[in-house]
């Protein structure tokens, strides 16, 4: 049963807390929001303290990091792109060699 | 002009200074399990491949396949390069000890070897070579409840498909029963009367002195003796003198270098000489004494 | 090359009547369905905690099963000697590594696609909204699944499955971590890790999860860049498995 255990032991890791709680849990200790982002919601948490939620999609000063990420940033999917065409050029190379040295 | 040429066979497998090494002790130290061995299969040839444990018999097959890379020296089999398309196409394989995913049933190792191999993949076909083998009732049986023996069949039956012209088998019969090695055997000579070569790789004598035609000795890495088998049984310094003297008959073996003074101390005696003539030895004396040989 | 298909169907039947491919494969299904009844947390947050906690499954079973599945093949077809008479007439070395690749990615996928199908279920159960981009992010772990199963197989050529489980974990711990914090990690070497961050894949293409869960719009043509790039990668580590293999003996 080690896979098992093994499974159970990586997702209780890399679960992330963070969309658990709204984007709460990402905010530096003394962040204040801005005037839109007092638009979001604000709820009791089961604590009892106060956490907010965003709106799904929606972009805060919380949320920027979401938007450098290759699956919403233009030049990140440029990026994929251009590897894609490395990798694969690279693994044609190593084919040709690889036959070069057999003869 | 009367022109005419004779096309010389292309052997089925050629060998020319064959050598291999292992690491041992963690690379530190090699051990030379191939020193410069070389042979040829003619087609249509049983050749019998003999050595004791370690002679290098599995490493010189393991070359042939394309398993293992040979230090040096160069081989043919079915005129190509060793683990070619076309020389794995046209031969068939038993190893020694052969083993087999155990969750599967022969008839479907059977059907996906022939997929593989572009040979016939019918339920019939499958089954008569099943049947050819002595496994017809086990097809569809697991193979972890295959005896040692039933799976040495199989392998058998995997190497016969399409009728390979090249069969070669590592240490075929190791597992079998007389009765299963007597059939084993036929199907050797069937396969050889159909115009394939067989390369026998064994330790029972008596099954390499009943169906080859040629024999190889191999003893430490290197071939110490090689022939058709009536040269290797016939024996090369003792000759058999048989004589009648006073009505009596005697028969006595005598070396090479003495036979001739023999023969004219018999006849000077009054002896009638009845016939000289080589002493055949049987395989098993000729391999203890060829492996025994320093090579 | 024709013998790859049948050869892949038979690692597929081989894989299939594994026990322990099948634990993994049902405790996750038990996994997201047990999500189903766990207490929420806030209104708004349970879809988002199905959906988080379900993906995050999912990746962490995708690279358990792509370990169980591929560090297995090449050791035990060696150890067991299966693999001479396949090797000694019907297969090319190349064909038997297309083949077995192909096979374990094939049940790789069918498990994936079965988990994503069994979240999308628990979603539409507990009356949330199934994203629209939850087809695409399981199309993206099938290309993560065999980008990590043809490392496992390159490692598998060298490595027993004890050994080959904790390299690849690291090349997944690795490959999830972005280059400057991968760096930062090690400062004297910095240059050095960021180079060995460079050359190892970014796991962040396939990863749907954030976006999905925070609800931004994933495009088909994302999808199809990371099906690329998952490919392209497992072509270059096959590649160079292959060479390896080659001139390996088989002793």
């Amino acid at each position: 049963m080690r896979p098992v255990a093994l499974l159970a032991l990586i997702a209780a890791c890399s679960c992330s807390l963070r969309t658990w709680y709204g984007d709460a849990g990402l905010q530096a200790p003394g962040h204040h929001h801005d005037e839109d982002a007092r638009a979001d919601a604000i709820q009791g948490g089961p604590g009892g303290e106060e956490r907010h939620v965003h709106a799904a999609g929606e972009r805060s000063e919380c949320t920027a990091w979401l938007f450098t990420q290759p699956w919403v940033s233009a030049p990140d999917r440029v990026r994929v792109a251009r590897d894609s065409l490395i990798l694969l050029a690279l693994a044609a190379v190593v084919r040709a060699m690889d036959r070069l040295r057999r003869g | 002009m009367n022109c005419s040429t004779q096309a010389t066979p292309v052997p089925s497998i050629s060998v020319s200074g064959l050598e291999k090494s292992y690491c041992r002790s963690g690379g530190l130290r090699k051990f030379a399990a191939l020193r410069g061995i070389a042979f040829e299969l003619l087609p249509g040839e049983i050749l019998g491949f003999l050595g004791p444990n370690g002679a290098g018999k599995t490493t010189t097959i393991k070359c042939l396949l394309g398993l293992l890379f040979p230090d040096a020296g160069s081989m043919t089999i079915l005129g190509g390069p060793p683990g070619g398309r076309e020389a794995r196409r046209r031969l068939g394989y038993v190893p020694e000890n052969p083993d087999y995913e155990e969750s599967f049933t022969p008839l479907e190792y059977l059907g996906l070897f022939a997929e593989m191999r572009g040979f016939d993949t019918s339920p019939a076909a499958l089954s008569r070579l099943l049947g050819r083998v002595g496994l017809s009732g086990w097809g569809s049986t697991s193979m972890r409840k295959l005896s040692k023996g039933m799976r040495q069949r199989l392998s058998l039956a995997l190497a016969l498909q399409g009728s390979p012209d090249l069969l070669v088998l590592d240490e075929p019969t190791g597992g079998l029963d007389p009765a299963a090695r007597k059939e084993f055997r036929e199907i050797i000579l069937e396969e050889h009367a159909r115009g394939a070569s067989v390369f026998l790789s064994s330790h029972m004598l008596s099954e390499v002195e009943t169906v080859c035609t040629r024999a190889v000795i191999l003893a430490k890495g290197a071939v110490v003796r090689s022939g058709t088998l009536d040269d290797l049984l016939r024996g090369e310094n003792t000759w058999r003198i048989r004589s009648t003297a006073a009505g009596r008959e005697r028969d006595e073996l005598v070396e090479l270098p003495l036979l001739q003074g023999r023969i004219d101390s018999l006849r000077s005696s009054g002896a009638e000489i009845v016939e000289v003539a080589r002493q055949f030895r049987s395989l098993e004396e000729v391999f203890l004494s060829a492996t025994s040989e320093k090579p | 090359m024709k013998a790859i298909r049948p050869f892949a169907i038979m690692t597929v039947m081989s894989l299939a009547r594994r026990r322990t491919l099948w634990g993994i494969g049902i405790l996750t299904v038990l996994g997201l369905a047990g999500l189903g009844a766990v207490p929420t947390y806030g209104a708004g947050a349970s879809p988002r905690f199905v959906l988080d906690i379900g993906i995050s499954l999912m990746e962490i079973a995708a690279l358990v099963m792509a370990i169980a599945v591929g560090s297995g093949i090449v050791p035990r077809d060696r150890d067991s000697r299966t693999m001479m008479p396949l090797l000694a007439a019907p297969l090319s070395r190349d064909e038997y590594l297309a083949g077995r690749f192909l096979g374990a990615a094939l049940v790789q996928s069918a498990f994936t696609l079965l988990w994503f199908a069994g979240l999308a279920g628990v979603l539409a159960i507990r009356g949330g909204p199934v994203p629209g981009g939850l087809a695409l992010a399981g199309i993206l772990l099938c290309a993560e699944g065999w980008l990590i199963l043809s490392v496992v197989m390159l490692f598998s050529l060298w490595a027993s499955p004890p050994l080959n489980a904790p390299l690849t974990f690291l090349v997944f711990i690795v490959s999830s971590t972005s280059p400057a914090g991968f760096a930062s990690l090690i400062p004297r070497a910095g240059g050095a890790a960021l180079l060995l961050r460079t050359l190892v894949p970014r796991l962040a293409v396939f990863q749907l999860r954030d976006p999905l869960v925070h609800g931004l719009h994933v495009t088909p043509v994302y999808a199809l860049l990371g099906l690329v790039y998952g490919i392209s990668y497992s072509l270059l580590v096959l590649a160079l498995a292959s060479a390896a293999f080659r001139r390996r003996d088989l002793r």
